[in-house]
């Protein structure tokens, strides 16, 4: 299978997925759960831009998704502009977050980016608890309003899940496309070796710029989103915990593979049903998981899969070449 | 002025944590090139054991400090075994990976064995409070000042006059060179897990005596002690017991002046500041890595 027809049916078979679920899993609660769904989809595929295309590990994927969250809940709940503006303000306000966290720490390479990602994402987790004529602090920021858009209400969890599932998806196709034009390849390209592409011509750090504020503005949408389902922000969900929970995740599905943040958010929607019950063994489960997953799957299981394929490809066409191998083996023998 | 005073002492007792905190990050470093972030998970279970060693058993103080000294060791030992061992790549970054998962894994674990439960420890020389220039401050400032000296000067001596020390150093200059002549990485990683395993564990006990402690108050903790470790200069030594003392001086003095709410943030500016500044920190001990 081409690269690009095995891109068309991966997303052929989400969209199918995402216009089945709703009626598969019907009622208010599961369509709670499926927003979520597509909000974490929205965070990894977001991620997977930084992580796994241009190969740099960032930690304030959780910072740029509650700066998103607490712009369209405080656009919101002061009503500064109509509701629908909000909705565009988060992932536009994140995103200048990751343009201007990103200028000075992309200049960093490796480890490095990785601690200048995480200071900011730690920075504004603090933010969001301290800054409590802002945010509300500890307690939460109460009073968002209803999402309006156009005269269409959005209070049911269907009606967000209408909303949710087509911006992940158009998410999740852009996100493929990118990954697979020149400026993808040239980001995978600095991946690999940073001075080989360099001379080569890549503006390295301009694409690593580009593809990180793009991961903000990702996360911020799902931000916004996540605020209007609930009807409410707190700081909680967006900690360090929570970045290293996202990261922990695109490894384990696949970091660079299209299918890797779509795996990644069943994983996260089936980790949390199975914990529902039992908030305190999280994230011992998520601990041990990433340990595992660093160990045993370096690359994912995207990426193991498509790997053992690979592996038994190569030696069906090697086959031949081993015949007549043995064959010399055999004459000088 | 005795304002400035009692923040400052109340500064050095915590700067004096980030101190131990950030000497144990630039052994590791030092030894592996990677960073350690289950190190703030270290000082809280040694925090916590110590605060229960002491409800449960009554023990003598110097008894409980020396036990979870040890035990602090041991977590160390643990992550070489599980970080390094157990990935089976001894790349640093695959190590510093793996050890953000064991921190999460340790918290977890020590809060489902506490239930979120607070301890504490007395202070070393009971509530004594020392009057300075009419400020009251509390004794425990110098006892974790204390600490930090014992602790960086036996280090010093240890890394310069103990064969293995020196085989440490020898290790962290050029880990090929000291493999060919009989002291494996290997070796080194797991050395050096443990000392910073009882460097923390210093400070936890240190912290204890000061203030309750849960199985919350690691991770922010070895954050700020990263910062610290960042702000001297990764892998150095002096630079971690300046960097340590610095934060948690600025730390103090920014919540007395400026805003107690914000103080957390002190830390994480500088280490912003520090990276896309200067990246090497004050006292540069490796080349840092731009494009």
């Amino acid at each position: 299978m081409s690269e690009r027809r095995a891109t068309v049916v991966t997303l052929a078979v989400v969209a199918a997925g995402l216009l089945v679920a709703p009626f598969a899993f019907n009622g208010d609660y599961e369509h709670g759960l499926l927003v979520g769904v597509c909000i974490n989809l929205l965070l990894l595929t977001g991620l997977n831009l930084i992580v796994g295309v241009a190969g740099q590990i960032s930690l304030a994927q959780a910072g740029f998704y509650g700066f998103g969250a607490y712009t369209a809940g405080i656009l919101g709940a002061e009503a500064i502009g109509p509701v629908w503006l909000s909705v565009l303000a988060a992932p536009a306000g994140a995103a200048l977050v990751a343009l201007l966290v990103g200028a000075p720490s992309l200049r960093l390479r490796g480890l490095y980016f990785t601690m200048a990602s995480l200071g900011a994402g730690v920075v504004l987790f603090l933010l969001f608890g301290r800054a409590v004529s802002l945010t509300g602090g500890p307690n939460g920021l109460l009073g968002v309003p209803m999402l309006e858009i156009g005269g269409i209400v959005f209070d049911t969890p269907l009606a967000m899940y209408w909303l949710a599932a087509p911006l992940a998806f158009a998410g999740l196709a852009f996100a493929g496309w990118l990954a697979a034009s020149r400026w993808g390849l040239a980001a995978r390209a600095a991946a690999a070796s940073e001075p080989a592409a360099a001379v080569a011509g890549v503006p390295v750090f301009r694409i690593r710029l580009a593809l990180f504020t793009l991961s903000g503005a990702y996360a911020g949408m799902a931000g916004a989103l996540e605020t209007y389902e609930s009807g409410f922000v707190s700081p909680e969900p967006f900690g360090f915990f929570a970045a290293v929970t996202l990261l922990v995740v695109l490894t384990l599905s696949g970091a660079g593979t299209l299918l890797g943040p779509v795996v990644g958010a069943l994983l996260l929607f089936g980790l949390d049903e199975l914990l529902a019950e039992a908030d305190d063994i999280r994230p011992l489960v998520v601990g041990v998981l990433f340990l595992v997953a660093v160990q045993a799957l370096p690359q994912g299981v995207v990426g193991a899969i498509s790997d053992r394929r690979r592996a038994r490809r190569e030696r069906r066409q090697a086959r031949p070449e081993t015949a007549t191998e043995t064959e010399t083996e055999a004459v000088t023998a | 002025m005795t304002d400035l005073l009692q923040l400052t002492f109340s500064g050095l007792t915590t700067g004096a944590a980030y101190a131990l905190v950030a000497l144990a990050f630039a052994i590791v470093f030092r030894g592996t090139r990677a960073i350690n972030f289950a190190q703030g998970e270290y000082v809280m279970v040694a925090g916590v054991s110590a605060g229960a060693l002491h409800a449960w058993l009554d023990l003598p103080l110097a008894v409980v400090v020396a036990v979870v000294i040890v035990v602090g060791a041991l977590c160390g030992v643990l992550t070489e075994l599980v970080c390094v061992r157990f990935v089976r790549r001894d790349d640093p970054h695959t190590v510093t990976l793996a050890t953000i998962g064991l921190g999460v894994a340790i918290k977890a674990v020590a809060l489902i064995l506490t239930d979120r439960k607070a301890y504490t420890l007395p202070g070393f020389s009971g509530d004594t409070t020392l009057h300075l220039g009419g400020a009251a401050v509390d004794a425990q400032a110098l006892w974790n000042c204390l600490l930090v000296v014992l602790a960086a000067g036996g280090l010093a001596v240890f890394l310069r006059a103990v064969p293995l020390g020196v085989a440490l150093r020898a290790s962290a200059d050029d880990a090929e060179m000291a493999a060919a002549s009989g002291f494996s990485r290997r070796a080194a990683a797991a050395w050096s897990f443990g000392i910073a395993g009882a460097l923390a564990a210093a400070a936890g006990a240190g912290l204890a005596a000061v203030s309750p402690v849960n199985y919350d108050f690691g991770t922010l903790l070895g954050l700020k002690g990263f910062a610290a470790a960042m702000l001297g200069g990764l892998g150095s030594m002096p630079g971690a017991v300046v960097g340590g003392f610095a934060i948690g001086l600025l730390e103090a003095w920014f919540s007395g002046y400026v805003s107690s709410a914000y103080a957390d943030i002190v830390a994480f500016a500088v280490l912003l500041v520090v990276l896309f500044s200067r990246p090497t920190g004050i006292f540069a001990a490796v080349r840092v890595e731009r494009v």
